[in-house]
């Protein structure tokens, strides 16, 4: 069980952030040279005009640092990721995103928490919608049950 | 890259990337003691090391996407992918692969879902899930 984030004080319809971040060109660039994918359409030209950000950067990261504006989230586990790209991002734009707490349960001992979250930039434009499920740590609870879920 | 879901019958496999996986900050920063981002911590529960974030293999997800379909993927693509296995350690040789799986009619065109995946060692799959693209008729 977690430590650091008591599952039992998580409340579902609790709401995390907003955080926000400006994607600037070099963060971009160091994208594509950390995942070796120098893609034009993020570093030159693209069809939605100038150069777009990546649509999985930071995919999967905001959700932590949600968690983490309210809890302490360094022992927590991504373990599934989903995102919907509705809109391409653009550099040197703010993004904002919000989340809330939609679910948490146990499963094989271990604790969850769902986050769905919303990303916009600064003029208001959907970016993308997101939910993450994050194990609060690896450590199994000491009343660890077979199967037990909780919050569905 | 693929502007047509006519292009595509299911079944259909996308070409695969290759990657030696790489997350910067497993390099240059430093873990509290319980972090999954530590190998020393990693280890003493059962995995190969280190893990790399989810949002670092979500990236290496989504570029078969992107390369595949472009702007399809970028605007109105959608994937959903689980990390399982035990993870992925920096340094692993990664492969990630996708076969179509579905063409769902939807507003504006076709809806083409693949599934998706992830393999590194022997053929070890570390991710798997699904992600789409919705293209013209």
């Amino acid at each position: 069980m977690s430590k650091d984030i008591p599952f039992e004080i998580l409340t579902i319809g609790e709401t995390l952030g907003p955080i926000e971040y400006a994607v600037e060109k070099k963060d971009v660039e160091r994208y594509c040279d950390d995942w070796k994918d120098p893609n034009p359409m993020y570093l030159e030209s693209s069809p939605f005009g100038a150069p777009v950000v990546p649509p999985a950067f930071r995919a999967g990261l905001d959700s932590f640092r949600l968690l983490g504006s309210k809890y302490d989230a360094h022992a927590t586990l991504g373990v599934i990721t989903e995102h919907e790209f509705i809109n391409p991002a653009r550099i040197g734009k703010r993004l904002i995103v919000t989340g809330k707490i939609t679910d948490k349960y146990i499963k094989r001992g271990i604790e969850y928490v769902v986050i769905a979250y919303t990303t916009v930039d600064e003029d208001g434009v959907k970016i993308r919608e997101s939910v993450d499920h994050i194990a609060l740590g690896v450590e199994r609870r000491a009343d660890d049950q077979p199967v037990k879920e909780a919050g569905k | 890259m693929i502007t047509s879901s006519k292009q595509l019958a299911i079944g259909s496999e996308l070409p695969p990337t290759h990657h030696i996986s790489y997350q910067r900050s497993l390099v240059e920063l430093e873990f509290k003691e319980d972090s999954i981002h530590r190998d020393d911590y990693t280890q003493s529960k059962g995995y190969a090391g280190a893990l790399t974030s989810s949002y670092v293999l979500c990236g290496y997800m989504s570029e078969l996407m992107v390369n595949a379909f472009g702007e399809r993927y970028i605007k109105g693509g959608k994937i959903s992918i689980r990390f399982v296995n035990g993870g992925v350690q920096n340094g692993d040789a990664i492969t990630v692969k996708g076969v179509v799986s579905e063409k769902t009619p939807e507003p504006g065109g076709v809806r083409v879902v693949c599934d998706i995946w992830m393999e590194k060692g022997k053929g070890v799959k570390v991710v798997v899930g699904q992600a789409s693209a919705l293209l013209p008729d």
